[in-house]
């Protein structure tokens, strides 16, 4: 704990994370909100005096704040298409917490979806824009 | 970000704890030493979800206390740059403008933000676009990348920016 090691490169937008965070899965909003008021709720029901530690209630407060109102099924449903559509933990989380429109403002906001995997481009617009698109359809239900 | 992540401690025990409610005590020990902490490596611990295996512990010599080695799962926050992220705007100066993703603070110098927005004093403090439709001021929700991170051992401060295709105000405070 305590220092960082700063010099280990890291870039959400190049996709490089540190190793410490190989294992981690990214939460959007929504679920962060749905798991931590949930061990809220039972440590109040244990302890009725039971008050969470600011960094959890600023937390808490701000995953509610933008979660979009979306219900646990919704939320798992969406991550289930992004999944299949093969993006990694923290493009689904991403996708889910900025709910971008089109393809091209998802390519911008989260560049690593305009990566290149052996020449070929991850995505084509079209590919996107579906997974895209099947992700609003969850939005408005 | 948010994360789900899994975490390894080793936490010291006195010998009066060594008993069948061992297992409460160390998740208790865990939460209080843990949660509400920061750290370079892994951001802001925010809460323990659960707590896995316990290993066998291990008397310190001469001390009688044990240790105890446990891994949990949390959740953490943790930014990284280059991440686009939803924040709410804090307070406004000239010099740019601080905005909050729950314990996490950014600042947005005014050299981050659009040409076209100008920096406005009367009233409340805020920058304005050109045709005065979009305002930054405290309230307002914007959607910013983070260009840079500095660790403390107690805090976590980001520089973001709003001068980027699909970045900038999301939605203004009630009443403008």
């Amino acid at each position: 704990m305590g220092d960082a090691p700063q010099d280990e490169e890291e870039n959400a937008a190049q996709g490089q994370f540190p190793a410490a965070f190989d294992e981690a899965s990214a939460l959007s909003n929504g679920e962060a909100s749905a798991m931590l008021s949930k061990i809220v709720d039972k440590k109040k029901a244990d302890d009725p005096a039971y008050q969470p530690n600011p960094l959890l209630a600023k937390t808490l407060e701000y995953a509610e704040r933008f979660s979009g109102n979306k219900t646990e099924a919704v939320n798992q449903q969406v991550r289930q298409v992004l999944e299949a559509g093969g993006l990694t933990t923290f493009e689904v989380a991403s996708v889910a917490n900025l709910q971008p429109e089109t393809a091209e403002e998802a390519k911008i906001l989260i560049p690593t979806l305009e990566a290149e995997d052996d020449g070929m481009p991850r995505y084509t617009d079209e590919s996107l824009q579906e997974l895209l698109d099947e992700v609003a359809n969850y939005k408005e239900a | 970000m948010l994360y789900l992540i899994t975490l390894e401690r080793e936490l010291e025990l006195q010998p009066r704890f060594f008993g069948p409610r061992l297992r409460e005590v160390l998740e208790q020990k865990l939460i209080s030493e843990v949660e509400g902490t920061c750290s370079g490596k892994h951001g802001f611990i925010i809460c323990v979800t659960g707590m896995g295996n316990v290993g066998k512990g291990s008397i310190r010599e001469g001390l009688g206390t044990a240790l105890f080695k446990v891994q949990y799962s949390c959740v953490v926050l943790r930014p990284f740059k280059g991440e686009v992220i939803d924040c709410v705007v804090s307070s406004v100066s000239k010099v740019g403008f601080f905005a909050d993703a729950g314990p996490l603070q950014l600042f947005i110098s005014n050299h981050l933000i659009p040409e076209d927005f100008e920096f406005n004093a009367t009233g409340e403090p805020a920058f304005v676009s050109t045709d005065e439709a979009v305002r930054v001021q405290a309230g307002a929700e914007v959607r910013l990348r983070i260009v840079g991170t500095r660790m403390d051992a107690s805090e976590i401060f980001c520089v973001g920016t709003i001068k980027e295709d699909y970045l900038g105000v999301i939605s203004q405070p009630a009443g403008m």
